[in-house]
């Protein structure tokens, strides 16, 4: 069975939709228009582009080049993580960038090196949307999770100052607030995973049937996917968090003024 | 010999100096009442104290020895440090009461029930409030759990900040009795109360400056 092939034209139909979006966005000025149309383009251009650079990847299918392209996709998920959260990039880049890594590749290689196996298993028809998927899946549990930490530090000072004044260490004294933080991280993917099938059809099951594979392959695949992102959003949010606790205090536990970019 | 002194202490916040050259020794012991108007930098003292706001000159010393990033955290855990409006933590009064022995440091020293209801009694409050829901009690009933807390730490130095604020007068002389009657040295910030009428010694502090002993009366009659 082969798909329905889209073309350039029919792309157009689709975007057409973008103009009553844009309507609404603009009559009752919600200030997004901008950025939305800046968002699409954005989008248009990379995907555009990653088409391309897939095809030559596929064929060169070559361990350092994808070994590369997933270095470069970390980099790029830990930028947008600490701008996303409000962090300075120079104080915490190196640590948050090594738990990033840490979580995609201990999961990576539980999801391609023992569950699918490919051959070889860095081929990157697997290696790279897999990885993909779930980096670009994990960022908001990652955002969040770093976001809500610091505002509640913030926001819950006196709590934070009471903890350290009644002897608890700076590991216990952050201890309300990492659990904030990963339960407001978390909750909506758990919530999101419970409705899998009936309220949403997940994207990947949904590219591999109109791709012409096999449903029942295709949902294993997304089992396999929806169980590595929620370990890996876990397990990135709290290597990230233990990061970030690790360089934002000084000697005397107090939150260095420039772990905050704004 | 002296169990707190503070050595030319300045403390700036955001490019203001907010407390300035600041010198003062509290023998083991004392009761010692620091006031003056608000904004004058009495809490903010107390927090320099501990290390929670940043000392830009100036020495902190705790029997003898000096406070710094390899002692604060071992100073902080010989103070007792109640703030105005005390967080409490915990579910219930009792998770409250009972938050600094979960903190591996001090999980050993958990007081018996007996130290609990004797802390409780000491301060006019009975032990059915420690089923209660942390966030449903009173002003008044959170500052006396927060001081009962306190004194369960068994340490010698207390840092008080306007403590007892949200109580009745009989209440404050409870109080004010249960700390005079140990060995505890206490450096309490008042607006006045039970406190002015039961320590031996007052500082008054003025625009971040400690004033002279001869013009403590001054100030406390002019601006308190």
């Amino acid at each position: 069975m082969h798909a329905i092939e889209i073309s350039w034209t029919d792309l157009v139909i689709v975007y057409v939709l973008l103009i009553p979006a844009a309507v609404v966005l603009a009559y009752y000025r919600v200030g997004l228009l901008r950025r939305l149309s800046i968002s699409v383009l954005r989008m248009s251009v990379q995907l555009a582009l990653v088409g391309v650079y897939l095809q030559y990847l596929f064929r060169i299918n070559s361990f350092w080049l994808n070994g590369a392209w997933i270095l470069v996709m970390l980099v790029v998920a830990n930028l947008s993580i600490l701008n996303g959260a409000g962090l300075s990039i120079r104080r915490l880049f190196p640590a948050t960038l090594a738990a990033t890594t840490l979580s995609t590749v201990l999961v990576v290689a539980v999801l391609v090196g023992l569950a699918v196996r490919p051959h070889p298993v860095y081929d990157a028809r697997y290696l790279i949307p897999l990885a993909g998927m779930l980096l670009g899946n994990c960022l908001r549990a990652n955002i969040i999770s770093l976001e809500r930490f610091f505002s509640s530090l913030r926001e819950n000072e006196r709590e934070f100052i009471t903890y350290l004044t009644l002897g608890a260490s700076l590991r216990e004294a952050c201890l309300p607030h990492l659990r904030r933080a990963l339960k407001t991280a978390m909750a909506p993917q758990v919530s999101t995973v419970a409705t899998m099938g009936i309220v949403s059809l997940p994207g990947m099951m949904t590219g591999q049937i109109l791709g012409g594979g096999s449903p029942s392959i295709a949902v294993r695949y997304q089992m396999a996917i929806v169980v590595a992102i929620l370990a890996a959003a876990v397990i990135g949010a709290f290597l990230n968090l233990q990061a970030g606790m690790l360089l934002s205090f000084d000697h005397y536990q107090r939150l260095r003024p420039d772990v905050l970019s704004k | 010999m002296s169990i707190l002194e503070l050595q030319d202490l300045t403390v700036e916040l955001s490019g203001r100096t907010i407390l300035k050259g600041i010198d003062l020794r509290l023998e083991a012991g004392e009761k010692v009442v620091l006031r003056g108007p608000s904004g004058s930098g009495k809490s903010s003292l107390l927090k320099a104290i501990l290390g929670v706001l940043p000392v830009a000159s100036g020495r902190i010393l705790y029997n003898d020895a000096e406070v710094g990033p390899d002692n604060i955290r071992a100073f902080r855990r010989h103070v007792a440090y109640v703030a105005q409006e005390p967080v409490l933590g915990g579910e219930t009064a009792r998770d409250a009461l009972l938050l600094p022995f979960t903190f591996r440091h001090r999980r050993h020293t958990e007081p018996s029930s007996r130290q609990i209801d004797h802390v409780l009694g000491q301060l006019g409050l009975s032990d059915s409030l420690l089923k209660q829901a942390a966030t449903s009690l009173s002003g008044g009933e959170k500052q006396r759990l927060a001081l009962a807390r306190a004194l369960l730490l068994d340490v010698r130095l207390f840092l008080l900040d306007e403590i007892t604020s949200a109580l009745d007068p009989e209440s404050q002389v409870r109080i004010v009795s249960t700390l005079t009657s140990g060995e505890l040295t206490v450096l309490a910030v008042t607006h006045g109360g039970a406190f002015d009428r039961n320590f031996g010694r007052f500082l008054d502090l003025q625009e971040g400056r400690l004033l002279p002993e001869s013009d403590r009366r001054h100030a406390s009659r002019h601006n308190i």
